[in-house]
């Protein structure tokens, strides 16, 4: 193997006449390709010379086949130069900055000097002397009087794209020329130049590099007509005028013709590097399609650098919808058997799987776990039909592979854009499955940041048994539950997981024996405990007793739920909501299970299991969970519609009374304000307090009829137990739906933008009051007067705009970051160090702690090792 | 305008003339890490400890302002103990450099 080389520096520069035509292999001066036979022409443009796309043929030049050869240059000698496009602004600026006689710069020698000196400390010290550079433009085309010679320099206008125009003359290519090259050496170097290699005169081109035709390769339709690469066509179009040009000038054509082709041939020269130049029209194809030039080739999204080279198509992957399926494991991705019958993984067929590979080219490419393709031991790919798949099962022999079907328990790479974080892509292992979605497990949708509304995701077939050795350790969802981010786990129970497995286990519910194993049907759990009691001689089991049977034996466990309110005397055990949290060897003793257990970003429960048992623990058990909880709340049925927000007429007259009261309030707020009696608060303006207290008190009010509200939905609404157990929404969420939505808000302040002195035409000038600013009493059951709809809707714009602009900023703000981070790395001796062996860190995160391996961000959790030398179980 | 003063000669605000900068000291500063100089023997254990040539550390000017102050001279190694939130102390190391 060659040994690697290292770059060592890579050098910029114009190609002047004399390299053109050095590099070239030929020069080109007829427009035809082919002769009548179908072979190249010399000296034409598919010159043999220039490399070969043929295959059987070798290249002139090279002696290379197709592939091997890597193509030649040839050049056009152009009649007439012509302006390169890509340096039109910088001719402008060039011809504007130097003296029209007598070619050298319009600064004075010691002005000159010190910007010399400046771009040269610039270069030595390896930084960019744009700005420098800039200046010395800015000064020189001021100066009218050349310092030097004293000629009048003229103004020259500059002529979108490519016209030059001194005084109302048009500057011809050959004049600016000329004058490029009186310019010398000691002046280019203060343009920001290497005179060595970027003279100005080579900006106008005297002769043309033709690309070799690998660049342009023509292909050979169907009906054995040849079709012509668009840059071809171009290179047509310039040798045509080029000749026309030559033949007009020699027979002494008049000078408007000659400019007129001169124009012309400019025209094609240009369309052929930009076909995209602002004020040219752009060059057409016969069947008026653009053509492509050469700077489309390189340019934008699809472009050489970010389609070809940054970015590149893959094979074995899919794509498809993704769709919820409870049922399967969230190590599980189901595939749809379309997409797994394409998808195939390479067996290599030995003694001990002979007859494994045999049944799999047997069952053929339409028989679902099969095989599409064989490889024999001489390296030739046969493809299995149906007609050869039993002959090729017999012929089958150690050595030869086989292109196998993905099949249930493959191991795949998942991913959903944009891959913010390592989660976003997870390896899961296969399940074939019917229709035309891939399916997960809802419990895996927050760390690919998924929905169900239409999202597609991509899948990725490892093909080698070190990728996939790799994938299975690394990459499993398992792998994945605690979060690198703090330590916890970010896979975990979401909505109806934890509104079932709150309905299970909040106070007393019991279930009969039917019901208990119904529920845990779908588990692991085989066996059920000792009946919690006897009703009617029949045994009955509790929902804490179920939902124990899934925690591995020997969890110990207390801490306090989301619902819990932080009582002065917490009661513990005795707590009446049954927020205290208590889990003794495996037995959930007292306590409801929400969010704070087994919820995604939080699951106590999930994150004990995981850092106790092991990850394969935590999944069977968050597989197990999310399975009993869906069963539950299917049990119960669990719904939500527009009458759970109705509240009884008395609470809604005490919450029209709260409103008026503080209306009221607000009303003597502004008359003391507009009597001069209220006074400041500290560090505040008479408005600004103003507008405090009566936020305040709109505040108070919209609480206070929250309040009310809450009192009336009880634990038997829906709304409630999700806002309770943390499934979904919140009581504000519900206060705004039954109550009063409340103050709307832009800029953290009440509304005040609109009409001078007022929000809207339907208010007085000045008004201040609590209709006037945004605040709507009504709530979105009522439903919004029209002026209130207006301002929600207000307020509901911002933050829409917030959101666009926070994902924008936050999205480039990360990218620069792992620009910036990508390629260090922690050594094996705890060292943070870049690619070089440059130390950024002596330890890593000067603690040397990975936290996904660490407790919420500790290395130690202090409170666990008591708890497990002495046997006393500490809160927390 | 002060008394006695020509209004042509700039007013001296510290009297000791261009000495006062030495009445301060970077490394009183609080938020300034405590930084050693090691000895040459010091610095070869710690090269044979990370398995690295000296250019391999993180480096600091001569003219850094705590580098004057502990009279630091290009391919010293400088040790710089900080004080971490998470892990106590934090220890890094510096060599050097001209600039």
């Amino acid at each position: 193997m060659a040994s690697p080389k290292r770059i060592k520096k890579i050098k910029f520069g114009l190609l002047s006449p004399q390299e053109i035509r050095k590099m070239s292999v030929t020069k080109i001066i007829t427009a035809d390709t082919y002769d009548d036979d179908g072979y190249p022409i010399e000296m034409g443009l598919m010159d043999p010379r220039l490399g070969v796309i043929d295959p059987g043929l070798r290249c002139r030049t090279c002696g290379g086949r197709p592939g091997e050869c890597p193509g030649h240059f040839g050049h056009i000698e152009l009649v007439a130069p012509v302006v390169h496009v890509g340096f039109a602004k910088l001719v402008r600026k060039i011809l504007r900055a130097t003296c029209r006689k007598c070619g050298r710069l319009l600064l004075e020698e010691s002005i000159k000097k010190s910007y010399l000196d400046q771009i040269k400390l610039l270069n030595k010290l390896g930084q960019t002397s744009d700005e420098i550079v800039k200046s010395v433009f800015r000064d020189a085309i001021k100066v009218s009087f050349c310092p030097y010679c004293e000629e009048t320099q003229r103004d020259i206008k500059f002529e979108q794209p490519t016209s030059y125009v001194e005084d109302g003359h048009k500057l011809m290519p050959a004049d600016i020329r000329d004058r490029f090259e009186r310019i010398p050496d000691e002046d280019i170097e203060v343009f920001g130049m290497d005179s060595k290699n970027a003279r100005p005169e080579w900006m106008i081109l005297r002769v043309l590099p033709v690309p070799p035709v690998t660049t342009r390769p023509s292909i050979t339709l169907e009906s054995g007509q040849r079709s012509e690469d668009d840059l071809t066509h171009k290179l047509v179009d310039v040798i045509r005028i080029n000749q026309r040009f030559q033949e007009n000038r020699e027979a002494g054509a008049p000078q408007l013709i000659i400019e007129d082709l001169w124009e012309l041939l400019q025209y094609h020269v240009t369309t052929f590097l930009d076909n995209e130049v602002s004020g040219v029209p752009p060059a057409r194809h016969r069947s008026g399609r653009p053509l492509k030039s050469l700077s489309q080739r390189l340019k934008g999204k699809e472009g050489r650098f970010r389609g070809s080279l940054s970015g590149k198509r893959v094979n074995f992957s899919a794509r498809t919808v993704i769709s919820p399926d409870p049922n399967l494991s969230i190590s599980e991705v189901g595939v749809p058997i379309e997409v797994a019958k394409e998808l195939t993984i390479t067996m290599n067929v030995t003694p001990r799987n002979l007859e494994e590979c045999k049944e799999y080219v047997r069952r053929g490419p339409n028989n679902h776990p099969g095989a599409n393709y064989v490889k024999r031991a001489d390296g030739r790919r046969v493809k299995i039909i149906d007609e050869n798949r039993e002959e090729l099962a017999e012929l089958l022999e150690p050595g030869w592979k086989v292109d196998r079907q993905l099949k249930d328990g493959d191991i795949v790479l998942f991913n959903r854009q944009p891959s913010l974080h390592r989660m976003s892509i997870m390896a899961h292992e296969v399940k074939v499955m019917p229709y035309k979605t891939f399916r997960i497990n809802p419990a895996v949708c927050p760390p690919y940041n998924a929905d169900f509304d239409g999202d597609e995701m991509n899948l990725h077939v490892p093909q080698t048994e070190e990728a996939r050795a790799e994938a299975k350790i690394l990459m499993k969802v398992e792998e994945n539950i605690l979060s690198p981010r703090f330590g916890g786990p970010i896979i975990g129970g979401i909505h109806d997981h934890i509104s079932g497995m709150f309905l299970l286990t909040r106070g007393k519910v019991t279930l009969n024996k039917n019901t208990a194993l119904e529920l845990l049907k779908k588990s692991d759990v085989k066996d059920l405990p000792k009946p919690a009691g006897y009703e009617n001689g029949k045994p009955y089991w509790t929902g804490k007793q179920i939902f124990s049977q899934l925690l591995p034996k020997g969890l110990d466990l207390t801490y306090r739920a989301k619902m819990c309110e932080n009582c002065e005397i917490c009661k513990r055990e005795e707590c009446e909501k049954d927020a205290y949290v208590v889990i003794r060897d495996g037995k959930l003793l007292c306590g409801a299970v929400d969010e704070v257990a087994i919820g995604a970003f939080a699951g106590q429960i999930l994150d004990r299991i995981i850092k106790e048992y092991g990850v394969v623990e935590a999944r069977k058990f968050l597989d197990n969970a999310t399975r009993l909880a869906i069963r539950m709340i299917m049990r119960i049925g669990f719904s939500f519609g527009i009458d759970d927000e109705d509240i009884p007429r008395e609470a809604q007259e005490q919450i029209h009374d709260i409103i008026m009261n503080a209306e009221d309030r607000v009303k003597r707020l502004i008359e003391a304000y507009e009597a001069g009696e209220l006074d400041s608060l500290p560090g505040r303006t008479l408005d600004e307090t103003l507008e405090m207290k009566i936020m305040q008190e709109l505040g108070k009010a919209r609480n206070q009829a929250g309040d009310i509200a809450g009192h009336h939905l009880g634990m038997d609404n829906s709304a409630v137990v999700m806002a309770i157990s943390g499934a979904r929404g919140s009581m504000l969420n519900l206060t705004q739906m039954a109550a009063c939505v409340g103050q709307q808000s832009v800029r953290g302040e009440r509304i005040q933008r609109g009409y001078s002195e007022r929000t809207l035409p339907h208010f007085d000038e000045g008004d201040l009051g609590a209709d006037a600013h945004g605040f709507v009493k009504s709530s979105y059951k009522k439903g919004l007067s029209p002026i209130e709809f207006f301002f929600h809707a207000m307020g509901g714009r911002e933050g829409l705009v917030d959101t666009a602009v926070r994902t924008s900023q936050s999205g480039y703000l990360q990218r620069r970051l792992i620009n910036a981070l990508q390629d260090l790395e922690v050594k094996y001796d705890g060292t943070v160090r870049e690619t070089r062996g440059l130390i950024v860190q002596f330890v890593y995160g000067d603690d040397g702690v990975d936290p996904s391996k660490s407790d919420y961000g500790r290395a130690v959790n202090v409170r666990r090792i008591i708890q497990n030398v002495t046997g006393e179980v500490m809160e927390g | 305008m002060v008394e006695g003063s020509n209004p042509s000669e700039p007013v001296k605000l510290f009297p000791s003339g261009g000495n006062y900068l030495k009445k301060f000291s970077v490394l009183d500063h609080e938020m300034v890490p405590e930084h050693i100089v090691l000895s040459e023997g010091e610095v070869k254990t710690l090269l044979a400890k990370y398995n690295m040539a000296k250019g391999q550390l993180p480096k600091i000017k001569t003219s850094d302002p705590v580098c004057r102050e502990i009279n630091a001279k290009a391919g010293d190694v400088v040790k710089v103990v900080r004080d971490s939130p998470i892990a106590g102390k934090a220890v890094a190391y510096r060599l050097v450099i001209e600039g």
